[in-house]
């Protein structure tokens, strides 16, 4: 149980309290996670995030610079932002969750049904941390590390659109799919990134390399690439081989509708 | 620490630690709108705030979160002695039902209109998105937005969207009168939980890890020395008293194998010791101090496990029976383990513990040889279903207090009456010295029909003094209440090439898990409910109910309906294919008709078998598969889709119910005229958020020509209102609505008779009128004026009625569901675009209700056929014990076009021609459903829940 809750006012405040207080603190944005039964924190103190103006949406030359504190449902209240990540906030049904849950806490949740996290994986986001740099959502991913302050959606990106397949619209995803592409010196990239299929999001960047190298032809190609990326796991949500199944029809189907669109 | 925030419009400053609950802290300082369905999982919305402006689920934040923020609860709407817009609303269109998490909505409404003040439908399902509405099931919110966006610019704006029944009659058939929706929309203390006095004790239960264990050691002096602990209670101190958890009328037809703890746990999350103390946290700390000991045992998972020649025994106890021991008792007793206690037969049923058998029951009728001699065409199939939960939004609570010698059971129950029993019987007390007190249910459909935590808690305030709440997690909810059966049902069916039905032989196997409640009548009621939907005169059933190692079932809406049902009209289905013709033609042709005999029920029984052979004596079938073909556009083409992979397809579907269990329950009430010629109804019955108390005012008023608003109702409480069976069975309409229409007659020959001598003419030439008024030829005289009369020192004494109803007859509700579904053939998910619910429940009493009854069931159904289920591993561990992994629908689950319609029949048994309304809309939603995905694909899914996973193998399996 947080018994302490410590509300600095600038980064550097923020940075001292986690440097003073070390595992025994967390860095709480809305709580969402942090608060919720299945993911409760098991820390004592909380350093809130609330008063350090992490809010906020600008359109830089990077691309879409959100604050980490932007919450879901802010997103999709922004008609200016990439139509693929408003569709990406709005996978979590619930709106009184959307109202909560934050674009940074949710990366840094990290969580393996993480319905957002795909989409920025996929769209090669980037995340800045308070003690200095950026770094891609994946590579924190991989190994977190500081304080997220703003996530950062790249202006290369072009298309984004997610699929995923449940059992009710409030469950968690059986598997999740995104398909981002980046236009970066008039190339295609292909981004393509799951929930569901690991024990976090995983991006595919062997199935991009060869759709970039256009080395997969129709959707067969795609399905049977996938099917041999992804090492899902038997769950209550599905057989290892029905998620497999999934990926593959769902990357295939985000691929062929990109297709189409672009023809 | 001190935390500073507006509450309402008003700063509030207050104490706590920062880490509290913001859920538990606002109960704490009052707001009892803000409730608590999912213990922190951020799914229900029953804890819906506004956090500076925006809405959250209180439960996800912290107190400290609050300070310098602004808080708005469901409070914020009320004002005395008024409803606002949104509230008046939700009541007019019926959307609420037990109204515990219609507060929430109602601040989600109010919020939607301040950011768009003209909602799209895209909106307001947005909006519902948050909250959780398992009662009426969202569609009539839609409604409600409406009716709230019109009386916003027009206070007196009068909703017209529910249809009005039974032509001239004042109260009867009519909308409107809900009498305790205001109440419930305000959050006004209605529920258990309301009442729970600040200094209460908590009882937490430790559950058993294991699904089949014994208890080899317990040792609780760790926890009985801890802070605050005020008493620990296991097998070893415990009463020694065997009982069914089943709130039926006694002598139960249900085994008696519950002791309150035993040193054998039967399933996952079964009962090991409880912590009586004095906050939940030291309730909690004090459990985990417990150590317990196991030697586990092998699980018992499926009815084929329980089957098996060396299967292990769940319940290896000694054997007894109140009559009709059977003659190797002894011997059957040899082999009994002592640490599996006992289990006691009140009557013979077919149980048969030593194999796994709690229960069987057989019928036939004519000659089934002759049956399938005679047909063309048989088919045999076998049909299966899973285990679904109820999810009540509030979960299993009860809190008991001593007031003397008296323990005071404040109940979230069904069945006041049998509660009173069975406590009485647990603790060894007459039953004078324990008072019931049925408060408000947030949803029961039968889940709450059985006593989980009542005896327990009342256990504990009767050994220690102290009042005492006990309250499942909703974890407990999943793994320690009363579910849905697991059924297999092996069906076969012959028939002509015109499609006339010959035979039916079916042989239904259902699984009860680790105890007998509801063994007997819940298998049973899956021949009872189904196969008289096509009457056949050649038919043959068998059902055999097994222990297990499952977590618990029990009665469920619809009790064993939706699995017979499944069975039956899905072979019927299958069937019509086989000799190509039209499903819906191959139902009318042998579908029941008004005024027929249904000879089979007459070999069914609850316990007993019914004393007469039943008739249909209202049905409209008929018009309901005629009027919903035409609406549904059963013969029109379907749309052909874009994608090829998407594939269309229609279903029908049956339904039938019965409207109480004659020759065995009954209901009583009393009607007294107050001093000024007002009506105090004194009802035995259940109102679990359904509309009992309003059927019974209506009643009441239609009998006695008055006003609705000058009728109060007391209902459910053992001290103050005759006995009554209970919510269950789907006769509260009928038995308790009959009580009441009955007393109503009976203090009305007594007006008659006052004013006869008042008014000095005969009675016979007396009529009733409205508005409370008695009519001769010289005068008339109020109700008012007898009242006065009667109550004078020269007058007749008070007057009162008393109503008392049984029966030998049944009423039978009748319904069809019409479904059109599309289903991806890539992932298998299947979707519903269409679903049509007609239903004769006779004359719908309260028409808003009956209609949202029917949006809530099917809504249910419609979970349990495609999402819902109960998992486990292989270990007998469930693996899904939350709303969002369980699969709980929420709004995005709700059929494209979601209609439900009331087609009235008038029937002579129930009150004013009325039949039940709430369980049968359970019935037909799988086996429409179901076909409609064989119209779509060509594929017979057998086996529901139809998940996508299933789907997809089911459509690989018939490519291979």
């Amino acid at each position: 149980m947080i018994r302490e809750f410590l509300q600095p006012e600038t980064l550097q405040e923020a940075l001292a309290m986690k440097e003073q207080h070390g595992d025994q603190a967390v860095y709480m944005a809305s709580g969402a996670r942090l608060n919720a039964a299945p993911t409760k924190t098991d820390k004592t103190i909380a350093i809130s995030l609330s008063r350090l103006g992490l809010q906020g949406i600008v359109q830089t030359d990077k691309g879409w610079e959100l604050g980490a504190l932007t919450t879901l449902q802010q997103v999709i209240d922004s008609p200016e932002l990439p139509e693929g990540l408003r569709e990406a906030a709005a996978l979590i049904f619930s709106r009184n969750m959307r109202n909560q849950i934050t674009l940074g806490g949710e990366i840094a949740a990290n969580l393996k049904a993480c319905q957002v996290v795909p989409a920025l994986l996929a769209m090669d986001a980037e995340v800045e941390v308070a003690e200095g740099g950026c770094m891609t959502v994946e590579a924190w991913q991989q190994k977190p590390y500081g304080l997220i302050t703003k996530v950062i959606i790249p202006a290369s990106v072009d298309y984004c659109r997610s699929e995923k397949v449940v059992k009710s619209c409030a469950g968690l995803p059986i598997v999740s799919v995104s398909l981002a592409v980046n236009v970066k010196d008039g190339k295609q990239q292909f981004g393509i990134a799951l929930a569901g299929v690991a024990e976090k999001a995983i991006r595919l960047h062997d199935v991009e390399a060869l759709l970039a190298d256009q080395e997969l032809q129709g959707r067969e190609a795609i399905e049977e690439a996938v099917g041999k990326s992804v090492f899902p796991e038997t769950d209550f949500l599905g057989s290892a081989e029905y998620k497999r199944h999934l990926s593959s029809v769902l990357v295939g189907l985000l691929v062929e509708e990109f297709n189409g669109r672009s023809n | 620490m001190e935390i500073v925030f507006t509450l309402n419009g008003k700063q509030k400053a207050i104490q706590a630690e920062a880490g509290e609950n913001v859920q538990v802290l606002l109960k704490r300082l009052g707001m009892r709108a803000v409730r608590n369905s999912d213990d922190g999982y951020g799914f229900a919305g029953s804890d819906t705030i506004l956090l500076d402006g925006c809405s959250v689920n209180a439960s996800l934040l912290i107190a400290a979160q609050l300070d310098g923020r602004e808080v708005v609860t469901p409070e914020s709407l009320n004002e005395y002695g008024k409803l606002s817009p949104v509230q008046s609303a939700l009541i007019d269109a019926g959307v609420i039902q037990s109204g515990y998490n219609d507060p929430a909505l109602a601040l989600l409404i109010t919020d939607l209109f301040k950011r768009s003040p003209n909602p799209t439908k895209a909106e307001i399902t947005d909006v519902m998105s948050s909250i959780f509405l398992r009662e009426s099931a969202y569609q009539q919110v839609f409604d409600a937005v409406d009716i709230a966006r019109q009386r916003l610019s027009d206070p007196e704006y009068v909703a017209t969207s529910v249809p009005s029944f039974a032509g001239e009659n004042r109260q009867v058939g009519k909308p409107g009168g809900k009498v305790d929706a205001a109440r419930s929309i305000k959050a006004e203390p209605c529920f258990v939980e309301d009442f729970v006095a600040p200094d209460a004790c908590v009882l937490k239960m430790l559950r058993s890890p294991h699904a089949h264990a014994y208890i080899t050691r317990i040792d609780t002096s760790e926890a009985e020395g801890m802070p605050g602990v005020v008493a620990v209670f296991d097998h070893r101190n415990c009463p020694d008293v065997y009982y069914t958890p089943g709130g039926q009328t006694a002598p139960e037809p249900s085994p008696l194998d519950r002791r309150m703890f035993g040193q054998k746990v039967r399933h996952y999350g079964d009962r090991v010791a409880a912590v009586v103390a004095e906050t939940e946290e030291q309730a909690e700390a004090a459990l985990k101090t417990i150590k317990v000991e196991y030697e586990v045992l092998k699980p018992v998972l499926s009815i084929k496990e329980a089957m098996a020649e060396d299967a292990p025994v769940v319940h290896n106890g000694v054997i007894s029976y109140s009559v009709g021991a059977p003659d190797d008792l002894d011997e059957q007793n040899k082999t009994s383990d002592l640490r599996d206690g006992k289990i006691h037969f009140n009557f013979p049923f077919g149980g048969d513990p030593k194999k796994n058998i709690a229960a069987r029951g057989h019928g036939e009728i004519g000659d089934i040889e002759q049956g399938f001699a005679e047909a063309d065409m048989i088919l045999e199939r076998t049909y299966q279903s899973r285990q679904s939960q109820q999810l009540p939004p509030e979960q299993h609570l009860c809190y008991t207090y001593m007031e003397g010698d008296r323990i005071v059971v404040r109940a979230a129950t069904q069945v006041p009456w049998h509660v009173r029993r069975k406590i009485a019987i647990v603790l060894g007390l007459k039953q004078h010295k324990v008072h019931v007190i049925k408060e408000r249910l947030g949803g029961g459909f039968g889940s709450k029909q059985d006593i989980l935590v009542e005896e327990v808690c009342a256990f504990a305030t009767h050994t220690t003094g102290r009042p005492v709440l006990f309250r499942h997690t909703r974890e407990e909810e999943f793994i320690a209440t009363s579910t849905r059966h697991v059924a297999e049902i092996d069906i076969k069916m012959g028939a002509k090439k015109d499609g006339t039905i010959t035979a039916f032989d079916v042989n239904f196997r259902f699984n009860t898990g680790p105890y007998g409640n509801h063994a007997l009548t819940v298998p049973c009621n899956a021949p009872a409910i189904s196969l008289p939907l096509y009457p056949c005169p050649n038919v043959r059933f068998k059902v055999d109910t097994y222990y297990s190692n499952i977590v618990p079932t029990g009665a469920y809406q619809g009790y064993g309906g939706p699995k017979g049902n499944f069975a039956v009209q899905m072979i019927v289905a299958e069937m019509a294919d086989a000799l190509g013709i039209d499903h819906l033609e191959m139902i009318e042709k042998n579908r029941v008709r008004e005024g027929q005999m249904l000879d089979l029920l007459g070999k069914v029984g609850e316990g007993k078998l019914p004393s007469k052979v039943p008739t249909a004596y209202s049905c409209a079938l008929g018009p309901i598969l005629e009027q919903g073909a035409a609406g549904f556009g059963w013969g029109t083409p379907k749309e052909e889709p874009e994608n090829p992979h998407i594939k269309i397809g229609r279903g029908i579907a049956t339904m039938q119910q019965k409207s109480g269990i004659p020759d065995i329950d009954q209901a009583n009430a009393w009607v007294k005229l107050a001093s000024d010629g007002t009506l105090i109804v004194h009802s035995g019955g259940a109102d679990i958020g359904t509309g009992l108390d309003t059927v019974v005012a209506k009643l009441t008023a239609e009998v006695l020509c008055t006003e609705l608003a000058d009728i109060h109702v007391i209902s459910g409480d053992t001290d103050h209102c005759l006995f009554d069976k209970g919510a269950y069975a789907s006769s509260g309409t009928c038995f308790s609505g009959n009580a009441a229409r009955l007393a109503a007659e009976d203090l009305c020959s007594k007006v008659l008779k006052a004013a006869a001598h008042l008014l000095e003419e005969p009675v016979e030439e007396l009529i009733v009128e409205y508005p409370g008024v008695v009519r001769g030829s010289k005068g008339s005289i109020s109700f008012g004026e007898i009242a006065h009369y009667a109550e004078s020192g020269t007058g007749c004494g008070q007057l009162m009625g008393q109503g008392s109803f049984i029966t030998s007859e049944f009423a039978f509700p009748y319904g069809a569901n019409f479904a059109e579904v599309a289903v991806d053939t890539r992932t298998g998910k299947v979707s519903l675009r269409k679903f049509h619910a007609l239903l004769d429940c006779g004359t719908p009493i309260n028409p808003e209700l009956a209609l949202g009854q029917i949006y809530g069931a099917s809504m249910r159904a419609i979970g349990h056929t495609l999402q819902e289920a109960i998992q486990y591993d292989d270990q007998g561990h469930v693996v899904n014990a939350n709303f969002a992994d369980y699969g709980a629908p929420m709004v995005g689950d709700l059929p494209e076009d979601f209609q439900a319609i009331l087609v009235p029949s008038d029937d002579p048994v129930g009150p004013y021609g009325a039949k039940s309304v709430s369980e049968i809309s359970v019935n037909a939603a799988a086996p429409a459903i179901a076909s409609a995905i064989h119209d779509a694909t060509g594929v017979w899914v057998r086996d529901w829940h139809i998940t996508p996973e299933k789907m997809l193998n089911a459509l690989k399996e018939e490519v291979l």
